[in-house]
């Protein structure tokens, strides 16, 4: 049988990775089977994302999805982000289930372009005004970044956007949002924000 | 074969038709043939523009519905006689004709004229897809506002999505008293976010409002500076090397002074 379904864990939690091009019906069977085999290796409450793997399929399919699995105890991550599994119209989406964890943007993102990434988004180029980036991981701008990036998008509070020029209209970091003064001077230097004491701060980069 | 050029924006009123019709009688100006496309169907410019709108027998969509042929539909200009307009239709919209069809005309004006200028509707939608569809090269035109820069970046990025990659700008309306105040966007600035190769900066100019009420293209008129500016960039997109226009007319008496001992 083939394995429509895996459990990932990384520094997140748990990720549910599905096949793609398996049917929702063999997928909630494995499901089912996979947890009643290791009903005792899960640990009550224990956070698990089913997003963006479950996106694939109906709002009802995926509430079923999710009601399988709080009965073994798990408690299922929302996705931070909106339409976080539809790739951009720019592409760019890599399919889940692979080892890559950093998904590498060789160009400017221009306006009304949008980069959806379940690990680290690195862009060579610039992030331009209203294009936006919504990573898992990190999100890392070789060039200037003045549109809306979104790290640890699935609720990882220690991701971090590092750009040269960071001039980003909104820095989203898990759930908060810090949106950039109404006059910004340009940056001299490469800076990072990251979340210190539940907000999120900019400064210069040392690493 | 000639070549098939798209003016395009994002923004609207941002001078694309005043562009197109100026290059279009640039280029005839220097000999070249050229056929000017209003693909903005249902709000058509282009003719009233050129001083063209009582000569509109037969229309853009009349040719790719087979109503005429692609000649009967092309209206020559008035004082230029290997510059010709195919008008938009009015009564139609911009769905009235598909991306194919575009393509298809490009490809047969291409055949008879060295230049063929496409005047793109404003917005993202079908009527921009149709200007696109057939063109060789872009040139989009923005003014130094901010809004004017993010909807040409948006454009750009939607060209590159359909393969049509390296576009030439032109900033338009460009005020040089008020840049050296720092109360408009100057030029690197806008280069700066869109990162692509400048064409050519338009001085503000009232004789362009003149030129178009008239029906008649500034780039004729010598005196206009606006005029000027485009026949510079006629000749840098017929592969010319010329450098870009000094906008500092108003130098005081000092400057002519200086200018005049050779400084």
């Amino acid at each position: 049988m083939r394995e429509a379904i895996v459990f990932k864990g990384d520094r997140d939690g748990l990720q549910l990775v599905v096949d793609e091009n398996v049917s929702f019906d063999e997928v909630l069977k494995q499901l089912k089977a996979k947890l009643a085999a290791a009903a005792d290796f899960f640990a009550a409450g224990a956070p698990i994302h089913i997003y963006p793997a479950v996106n694939g399929f109906s709002h009802s399919q995926q509430s079923e999805i999710a009601g399988v699995l709080e009965e073994y105890g798990l408690r299922c991550v929302k996705p931070a982000a909106e339409d976080a599994a539809t790739a951009s119209e720019a592409g760019g989406h890599e399919g889940l289930g692979q080892e890559t964890r950093a998904l590498i943007v060789n160009r400017t993102l221009r306006g009304g372009q949008k980069v959806v990434y379940h690990g680290s988004v690195v862009v060579i180029g610039d992030v331009n005004p209203n294009a936006t980036v919504v990573a898992g991981g990190d999100i890392i701008v070789l060039g200037a970044c003045r549109g809306t990036v979104h790290a640890g998008a699935y609720g990882d509070e220690r991701a971090t956007v590092t750009a040269t020029k960071l001039m980003a209209a909104q820095i989203r970091i898990a759930g908060l949002i810090a949106r950039s003064p109404d006059q910004a001077d340009k940056p001299d230097m490469i800076e990072t924000a990251r979340i210190k004491n539940n907000t999120v701060v900019i400064e210069q980069s040392r690493r | 074969m000639g070549e098939v050029i798209v003016i395009t924006s994002g923004k609207g009123g941002v001078g694309k038709t005043t562009t197109t019709a100026n290059l279009g009688t640039g280029f005839a100006l220097l000999g070249k043939k050229v056929a000017l496309v209003d693909a903005d169907i249902g709000l058509r410019n282009l003719d009233v523009v050129m001083g063209l709108e009582n000569r509109i027998v037969y229309d853009l969509v009349d040719v790719t519905e087979g109503n005429c042929r692609l000649k009967q539909a092309l209206i020559r200009d008035k004082r230029f006689e290997n510059l010709y307009l195919l008008p938009a239709a009015q009564t139609r919209d911009k769905t009235a004709v598909s991306p194919e069809q575009m393509k298809e005309l490009c490809r047969d004006l291409a055949q008879d004229f060295d230049y063929v200028l496409i005047d793109c509707p404003a917005g993202i939608e079908q009527g921009f897809k149709n200007a696109i569809a057939g063109a060789d090269r872009a040139v989009i035109v923005t003014t130094p506002e901010v809004s004017a820069v993010r909807d040409a970046d948006r454009i750009i990025g939607l060209l590159e999505s359909e393969g049509k990659s390296n576009p030439k700008l032109i900033v338009n309306r460009i005020r040089p008293k008020m840049v050296k105040k720092g109360d408009m966007m100057d030029i690197d600035d806008i280069i700066e976010i869109l990162a692509v190769d400048l064409l050519g900066i338009i001085p503000e100019d009232e004789y362009i409002v003149i030129s178009t009420n008239k029906g008649e293209p500034a780039v004729a008129n010598p005196a206009s500076l606006a005029g000027t500016a485009y026949k510079n960039i006629v000749r840098r997109l017929m592969g010319e090397n010329v450098p870009l226009m000094n906008l500092e007319a108003d130098e005081g008496f000092f400057g002519r002074f200086k200018k005049i001992l050779g400084f």
